[in-house]
């Protein structure tokens, strides 16, 4: 019994890093309608960022605020760069570039810091912990910090004259934009914030997975199920989504043997196309697609 | 946001507009009779020539590349038909490839059928896999298909490797290579040639025909303007899920087609990164033109294969680059770029 | 309540009064403006001056090119020619930055945020005002607009039409502009709240001296409400005149059905 729970909260932290990559997805989505193929790339990149300050020998809770701001200050860039020459542009060209960004972006991580895998250090004290336990209390600081993000973003979209704007960009951006708000600004913090976002995601699974370039790759899989679920556009969806597969992904390769830890990868498979069967209408206008 | 989209309003009636003025009436298109050099039928009859001349003259490990240049290409103008003239993206092309390889392999290699009765069976089945992932993601408005195919291409090498007692896991299967009939006195490689040359001839007659049928002009239709088309009767849907399922169809063929020429499939020959690699031939190639997959299949067998000799990561930072340049700077790619430059070569030689 | 806010202009003591639209005083000065959609014209040459305070109705059929005015008026379709407000050429410049010069566009089909709650659309609409305005603001569009104090934290895509139309220049009226740009404002509006609305329109004009362009349907009754009415056939504003001039019982043929 002891075990199964254990399963299941260390089920929820794996689902916390998906939630928080989907959060990402859906953020991007909605300020400019881009499916951003390189989001997991750009999180693995901000694990690299990280692990370079703390082997300088910065403090880890000091690294990660440094690591969030030139997340932000990055994916602003590359919006501004690149992305924004295809915005607006019909599906083949925003998808083509993201998914150049992500190999490029991997590649380059695999010149730059070498291909090799690396461990990236426990945030979370291991003091507290003995034996299995440990990896409980890790699970739970994962869940915390993922929990404390997404409160910070929602106070962020709810209660700012800035998060006020964002949200109205992404309702409708000509009214926005008849309303002198400068929407590619917006555009250019939205994919700034999502690039934090998923630096978090990034540096929480750094632990767990270890680092090297390739190590999002599944990650953003799981992520895309997730941001599926919510339709691209409702952002509670996904981070519930996202726990959900990260419990149903940990169970089902313990429990059911014909899945086994090969297998586990069919799960967000299977979530994405039960979805696109069960799903009526064009997605993300139903319900509670203006929530955050 | 650049200036002149003015926001998303007013794409659609832009889109219509352009459209009509590409369909203006000008030059031959307008009924003028003045006799051109036929330029178009020229080239391919010599690029016909060329092919069937060249393993004969070439040495067989060129002969070889050119085979591959053939195979992908097969599989890029199917990915074409999704990419360039239905305006949708799949990332997953890597898969059909790996399941049409996959039955080549496991029919011949392992059941010891015939082998020319594996190419109508992968075709079938990859038409069939086709449809059934293509309706349910492009029924939506979204670019669920580009996710889904994605997360397919994911999860197919680990799928192969767990079902090791039928596919060899990730050990791979050996394939028997078709050997030519003593009558021909062919050597192997100059068969599976002009094996691979028959096959692609067939295809591009099919797609050629296809993009000019009915259905066809309903898929540009459905590209340009889906509500236009749709106005008109056009079932979005209905067609882009069935140019994906002929999409995949080529993908699939094209996987038999590389199980007999390579003679080994193992699951890491067919991960994420070869799906990448085939879209980025299409966009590198020429999205929405025919010459485009040849072209994209020059890409796919030379260039990630070069730059590996200079590096792990210079494959990658080599593609991503020339994506994202050439989908910002030259949209209509190698193919596009040539034909201007071939423009300008005629209005030269027109006015000297 | 302010009459100048810090974004007006000074004005000139020997300012033409409202309604002549020719004197130096002239807010807005559009002159030959083209404009259309690719390759399809559908402004062929516009000339029009408005004075400030001024309002002023532009009838005519449908497809004449009175939404595509206001939509290159306000830079969301891109025109040639010149559209100088206040001496500032506006062509070239984009929506965003249009609004900032003082130019509020109610567009056709209400341009609001319907997930967003009706305060929060007003906060949007101020929120390039000073900070310490925005109360005030608030309240004087609550006090035109009395119905949407009810509904204030309610989204705004579950109001019903008219309200969103209030709600639409309501947000509007938040930037405070020197011109106002409305299309066709009275749809969806019972008539009683049609007469409320331009009540309304009127005094915020003469009061604040908002010179405002309004394309309207009921010509009858943006007639009765404005200064002077421009009609736009084929992409032309072809007949000016003061208004009333159409009245009196006999429709100008116009009005007859689109061809």
């Amino acid at each position: 019994m002891a075990g199964l729970l254990l399963q299941i909260v260390q089920g929820l932290s794996l689902g916390a890093v998906y939630a928080g990559l989907a959060l990402a997805l859906v953020l991007v989505h909605r300020f400019n309608g881009i499916v951003n193929f390189a989001q997991g790339e750009l999180a693995m990149l901000s694990a690299y960022v990280a692990w370079q300050l703390l082997d300088a020998g910065l403090p880890f809770w000091a690294a990660l605020p440094v690591t969030l701001a030139v997340s932000l200050v990055g994916g602003m860039l590359v919006e501004r760069s690149i992305i924004r020459r295809v915005e607006g542009d019909r599906e083949l060209a925003p998808v083509a570039v993201t998914v150049g960004l992500m190999v490029f972006v991997n590649a380059a991580a695999g010149l730059v810091w070498s291909f090799a895998v690396r461990s990236f250090p426990n945030p979370f004290p291991a003091a507290l912990s003995f034996g299995s336990a440990q990896s409980g209390f890790s699970a739970l600081g994962v869940l915390g910090v993922v929990a404390v993000m997404m409160l910070l973003l929602h106070a962020f979209f709810r209660h700012t004259g800035a998060g006020l704007i964002m949200r109205a960009v992404a309702a409708d951006p000509v009214a926005a934009r008849l309303s002198g708000v400068r929407v590619g600004r917006v555009l250019g913090l939205g994919w700034g914030l999502a690039a934090a976002v998923g630096a978090i995601a990034g540096i929480l699974v750094a632990p767990l997975l270890f680092l090297e370039p390739n190590m999002m790759g599944g990650v953003l899989v799981y992520a895309f199920a997730a941001a599926v679920v919510g339709g691209f556009r409702d952002p509670v969806a996904a981070v519930v989504a996202g726990l959900g597969l990260g419990v149903a992904e940990t169970l089902a390769g313990t429990y059911v043997a014909f899945v086994g830890a090969d297998l586990k990868v069919i799960v967000p498979l299977l979530v994405i196309v039960a979805v696109l069967v069960l799903r009526r209408g064009p997605a993300g206008t139903a319900g509670t697609a203006g929530q955050w | 946001m650049r200036h002149g989209n003015d926001g998303r309003e007013g794409t659609g009636v832009n889109a219509v507009a352009q459209t009509g003025h590409r369909r203006l009436a000008v030059g031959r298109m307008a009924g003028d009779r003045r006799r051109v050099w036929p330029w178009q039928r020229t080239t391919l009859a010599a690029l016909a020539v060329a092919a069937c001349a060249a393993p004969f003259v070439l040495e067989p490990y060129r002969v070889f590349q050119l085979t591959m240049v053939l195979v992908y290409g097969i599989a890029l103008l199917g990915l074409n038909l999704v990419v360039g003239h239905g305006g949708r993206v799949s990332l997953g092309h890597g898969a059909f490839l790996a399941i049409g390889a996959y039955i080549a392999a496991i029919m011949t290699g392992r059941l010891g059928v015939p082998y020319p009765l594996a190419l109508p069976v992968a075709a079938l089945v990859t038409f069939g896999l086709g449809l059934a992932l293509g309706r349910p993601a492009l029924r939506l408005s979204g670019p669920y298909l580009a996710v889904v195919t994605f997360v397919t291409a994911a999860v197919v090498p680990p799928v192969i490797k767990r079902f090791g007692t039928v596919t060899g896991g990730s050990m791979g299967l050996s394939v028997p290579v078709p050997s030519p009939p003593s009558w021909t006195g062919l050597a192997e490689d100059q068969w599976l040639y002009l094996l691979v040359l028959a096959v692609a001839a067939v295809a591009f007659a099919a797609a050629r025909n296809l993009l000019e049928s009915r259905a066809g002009r309903a898929l540009t239709a459905v590209r340009e303007n889906p509500a236009a088309a749709e106005i008109l009767g056009v079932r979005p849907g209905s067609h882009r899920a069935l140019a994906f399922g002929w999409s995949a169809m080529y993908a699939g063929v094209a996987g038999t087609l590389y199980a007999w020429v390579v003679g080994f499939v193992s699951p890491d020959s067919f991960t994420v990164t070869l799906s990448i690699v085939l879209l980025a031939a299409v966009v590198i190639g020429g999205p929405g033109s025919l010459a485009g997959p040849l072209l994209g299949g020059v890409f796919v067998t030379f260039v990630p294969a070069a730059a590996q000799r200079a590096g792990d990561a210079i494959p990658g930072i080599v593609s991503g680059l020339l994506i994202i340049v050439v989908v910002c700077f030259a949209p209509t790619g190698l193919a596009g770029l040539l034909r201007m430059a071939a423009g300008g070569v005629a209005r030269r030689l027109g006015r000297g | 309540m302010t009459v100048n806010g810090p974004g007006d202009h000074p004005r000139s003591l020997f300012e033409a009064p409202p309604g002549t639209g020719n004197g130096p005083a002239a807010l807005l000065r559009v002159h030959g403006l083209r404009a259309g959609y690719g390759p399809a014209r559908v402004l062929h040459g516009v000339d029009l001056e408005l004075a400030a305070g001024e309002m002023v109705a532009v009838l005519g059929p449908n497809g004449a090119g009175k939404t595509t005015m206001l939509r290159a008026l306000s830079g969301l379709v891109r025109g040639r020619g010149s559209v100088l407000l206040d001496g500032t050429e506006l062509l070239g410049r984009a929506p965003e930055e249009i609004v900032r010069l003082g130019v509020a566009h109610v567009p056709e089909g209400r341009g609001l945020f319907a997930p967003l709650t009706v305060e929060e659309n007003l906060r949007i609409g101020a929120h390039l005002r000073p900070a310490a305005e925005r109360a005030e603001d608030m309240r004087r569009v609550l006090a035109w607009f009395p119905v949407l104090r009810a509904h204030l934290s309610q989204p705004a895509g579950s109001l019903s039409g008219g309200e969103q139309q209030m709600l639409a220049v309501g947000r509007a009226l938040m930037t405070r502009p020197r011109l106002l740009l409305l299309d066709e404002p009275s749809r969806g509006l019972a008539p009683v709240a049609t007469r409320r609305m331009f009540d309304v329109l009127r005094a915020v004009g003469s009061h604040d001296r908002v010179a405002m362009l309004l394309v309207e349907q009921d010509a009858r009754l943006a007639l009765e409400f404005t200064s002077r009415a421009l009609v736009m056939e084929s992409g032309r504003l072809t007949v000016g005149g003061p208004a009333g001039w159409p009245q009196a019982g006999r429709r100008p043929s116009l009005f007859r059905p689109g061809r």
